[in-house]
């Protein structure tokens, strides 16, 4: 499905063999499902290559409680641009929250 | 019927002029010339330049996906800093994939087969002294010429030569942010397209006008040769379609220069935030694919007329359906401009729509299963001649319909979500499109080239070409329908980097190996043409007892083609192996009632319209 600047555009497909079953099949136990960018984009396009897992749904809640949160990986960055937020662009914060619920 | 006697017009303007006879001079005779068979042979020596070039460059990026680890500085002399390292620059290897399609599509399939064969077989097999409008002739080579001027300078600018693929998709080809071809490189592509589609346009009108009012007495529609039908055709396709493509140019060199957004919605790059906003890539697509599907059939209708010719000839038969041959040309050129949006199946668009789309794209397997079985049964049972024409008018049937199959499989707007953009799809066009119009391209000149150049081809280098360039094309695009099927995906500079696609290396590297070997056999028919122009066999009148109208003109055909009158014409063009008729060849300009033994019942009735005819003319 292509990615169409300022129009949303979507994709739905039921796969039937799961990553596991997939690497059982082939014998290869480093199998994975790869997605390849197909629409020329520019200098990069024959390295657009992002895996996609395939796994039964009990497993893949298993994986989601297993995650850490973003922050918890990153406390550093975190803390730090905490600190430079915190200072001159409160005010600035505060009052676009106050447009946002006037807005409501 | 109408008919202009130009060459009754020439003497009288020449009246006026004091030197009347006058040879022309070297510029106005092979440069600046209005005779169309020398803008003929203007467009072929063109278009096989230009098929070089756009070959050639196939053969570099077929090296980088062949031997992806071999270092390229062996070609660093050519190509200088593009080759970094010894290896190709990925920006640079979508340039070559970008060029090559815009030059084998438009400068060598569409220029180089309707431009050569059109202008040298229209005023010839019609019975015309020449187009109707000469000069006209002359501004589209020229509008053409500077086309390719254009286009040429833009492979040696420093930022390269546009690179977004020969469809020139927004927004990469919208913004010069988006890649280094996308700067000057792509302007000079919009110029180079507009000059070209003028040029194609000043051929067309000049095409159809020559076809409509030029033809000589007793030319009827009917009569005429399916060479002539598909050139018509193609021509009308051609005036209905490019004008689209030169507005999708001119807006999208509106939103590259003038800060318009008809096709750029809001996008950032590099964080920063464009002015563009609300506009759609999805329109230049539509605009684009309007011009771009019928395009194909501009590519492939010349080929298939030329072959119609070439296998009725050299089959000694009628060719079987004259009439479902002219009715499938036109069912293919009705059906090429509602097809379109199958070239977009996958950008969000409406399934409905898609099953729409795809239903009519489905519809075209009718008329062209049509004329593949009509060349079959012109073959069945012919005293059949293998020339080297003959072989390459087959060997297109044989790529048009393994390569016509594949398009069943792609128009099927479900398969399409897996098979669009990959190799599939790069073999499906390459032998559908790209392989049966060169097959019938070259069939053209082994075939025309005793008219055009008053000698023949020699035929051993023929059989050689013949044979290399048709296993060839098979070896180079079949395996293609694999690695497609698997997924690959085209315009990737490398396979390396995926999982899936890296055990198609040895598959890829045989690829590379075919087309190179394919690629070498073209220049076999390079020296036997630029040879035989010089050194070739000297032909007789009629070397292939033809039955159309330009074996009647002299070997070396003057200016206004037939030195006396046009020859006036009884008959159609395949009347070959008529039983009764002492020859296996009754030309068109025989009249009926010279060959009384062979005339069919309703025939022998006509004779007395014939000769009422030529009492008529005779005061």
């Amino acid at each position: 499905m292509d990615a169409v600047p300022g129009m949303p555009t979507s994709f739905w497909f039921t796969p039937t063999i799961s990553t596991s079953e997939m690497r059982e099949k082939t014998g290869n136990s480093e199998f994975n499902y790869e997605l390849a960018c197909t629409e020329v984009c520019g200098r990069g396009h024959f390295a657009m290559r992002f895996l996609v897992m395939v796994d039964e749904p009990e497993e893949y809640v298993k994986w989601v409680a297993s995650q850490k949160s973003w922050k918890s990986q990153n406390e550093e960055y975190f803390a730090e641009s905490l600190k430079k937020f915190s200072s001159n662009e409160r005010t600035a914060v505060k009052a676009s929250n106050t447009i946002e619920h006037s807005s409501l | 019927m109408a008919t202009v006697d130009l060459h009754v017009q020439s003497h009288e303007g020449h009246a006026h002029d004091e030197h009347a006879h006058h040879e022309l001079s070297f510029l106005r005779k092979y440069i600046f010339s209005e005779d169309h068979k020398v803008i003929a042979k203007q467009f072929l020596i063109s278009g096989m330049f230009w098929a070089i070039l756009g070959g050639g460059m196939s053969m570099i990026f077929r090296l980088q996906l062949g031997f992806p680890d071999a270092n390229l500085d062996w070609l660093k002399p050519l190509l200088g800093e593009w080759i970094e390292n010894g290896k190709m620059n990925p920006e640079f290897y979508l340039a070559l994939v970008t060029m090559h399609g815009t030059i084998m599509v438009f400068f060598v399939l569409t220029a180089g087969l309707s431009g050569t064969f059109s202008n040298f077989l229209i005023p010839l097999q019609v019975g015309a002294r020449d187009m109707a409008s000469g000069f006209l002739n002359m501004l589209s080579y020229w509008f053409f010429f500077a086309s390719s001027v254009t286009m040429f300078c833009s492979i040696f600018i420093e930022t390269g030569p546009a690179s977004g693929g020969w469809v020139i998709y927004p927004p990469l080809s919208a913004l010069p942010q988006a890649m280094s071809g996308s700067g000057l490189g792509m302007t000079m592509w919009l110029c180079s397209m507009a000059l070209f589609i003028v040029s194609s346009l000043l051929g067309s009108i000049n095409y159809i006008t020559t076809i409509i009012n030029l033809r000589t007495k007793g030319m009827s529609f009917l009569r005429m040769p399916l060479t002539i039908w598909a050139f018509l055709v193609t021509a009308i396709i051609g005036v209905l379609s490019f004008p689209v493509l030169f507005s999708a140019a001119l807006l999208l060199i509106f939103d590259r220069s003038f800060g318009t957004s008809f096709y750029l919605s809001e996008i950032y790059i590099a964080g920063e935030a464009l002015h563009n906003m609300g506009g759609s890539p999805i329109l230049f697509q539509h605009l684009f694919w309007f011009l771009g599907h019928p395009e194909v059939y501009i590519v492939l209708l010349p080929a298939l007329g030329i072959t119609s010719e070439i296998i009725a000839t050299n089959s000694r038969k009628p060719i079987f359906g004259y009439k479902a041959m002219i009715g499938s040309i036109f069912g293919i050129a009705f059906l090429s401009f509602i097809v379109w949006a199958h070239h977009m199946f996958v950008t969000g668009m409406n399934p409905f729509l898609g099953s729409i789309f795809m239903l009519l794209t489905l519809v075209i397997a009718v008329p062209s299963a049509v004329k593949a079985f009509n060349y079959i049964a012109t073959l069945w049972r012919g005293n059949i001649v293998f020339t080297p024409a003959m072989l390459f008018s087959i060997g297109l049937v044989s790529v048009f319909i393994s390569g016509g199959l594949t398009g069943l499989i792609l128009g099927n707007a479900a398969l399409d979500i897996q098979l669009h953009d990959t190799y599939f799809v790069v073999a499906h066009f390459h032998l559908v499109m790209g392989s049966a119009s060169f097959f019938g391209m070259v069939a053209g000149v082994y075939h025309w080239f005793p008219k055009m150049f008053g000698r023949m081809l020699d035929e051993r280098l023929g059989y050689i070409h013949f044979w290399i360039t048709f296993f060839g094309a098979y070896l180079v695009f079949f395996p293609m329908h694999y690695i497609g099927i698997a997924g690959f995906p085209r315009r990737y500079y490398s396979h390396t980097g995926f999982d899936a696609f890296s055990s198609f290396a040895d598959l890829n590297e045989f690829i590379s190996i075919a087309a190179i070997v394919t690629f070498g056999a073209q220049f076999i028919f390079v020296f036997n043409f630029i040879y035989s122009i010089f050194k070739g066999r000297k032909t007789s009148l009629n070397p292939w007892h033809s039955n159309t109208l330009e074996w009647t003109t002299p070997i070396h055909p003057g200016h206004g083609n037939w030195p006396g009158e046009i020859p006036h014409v009884y008959r159609w063009p395949y009347d070959y192996s008529k039983p009764g008729a002492s020859d296996d060849f009754i030309p068109q300009n025989v009249p009926l009632s010279a060959k009384p033994e062979s005339n069919l019942p309703h025939e022998a009735e006509l004779v007395k319209d014939e000769q009422e005819f030529h009492s008529l003319n005779a005061h």
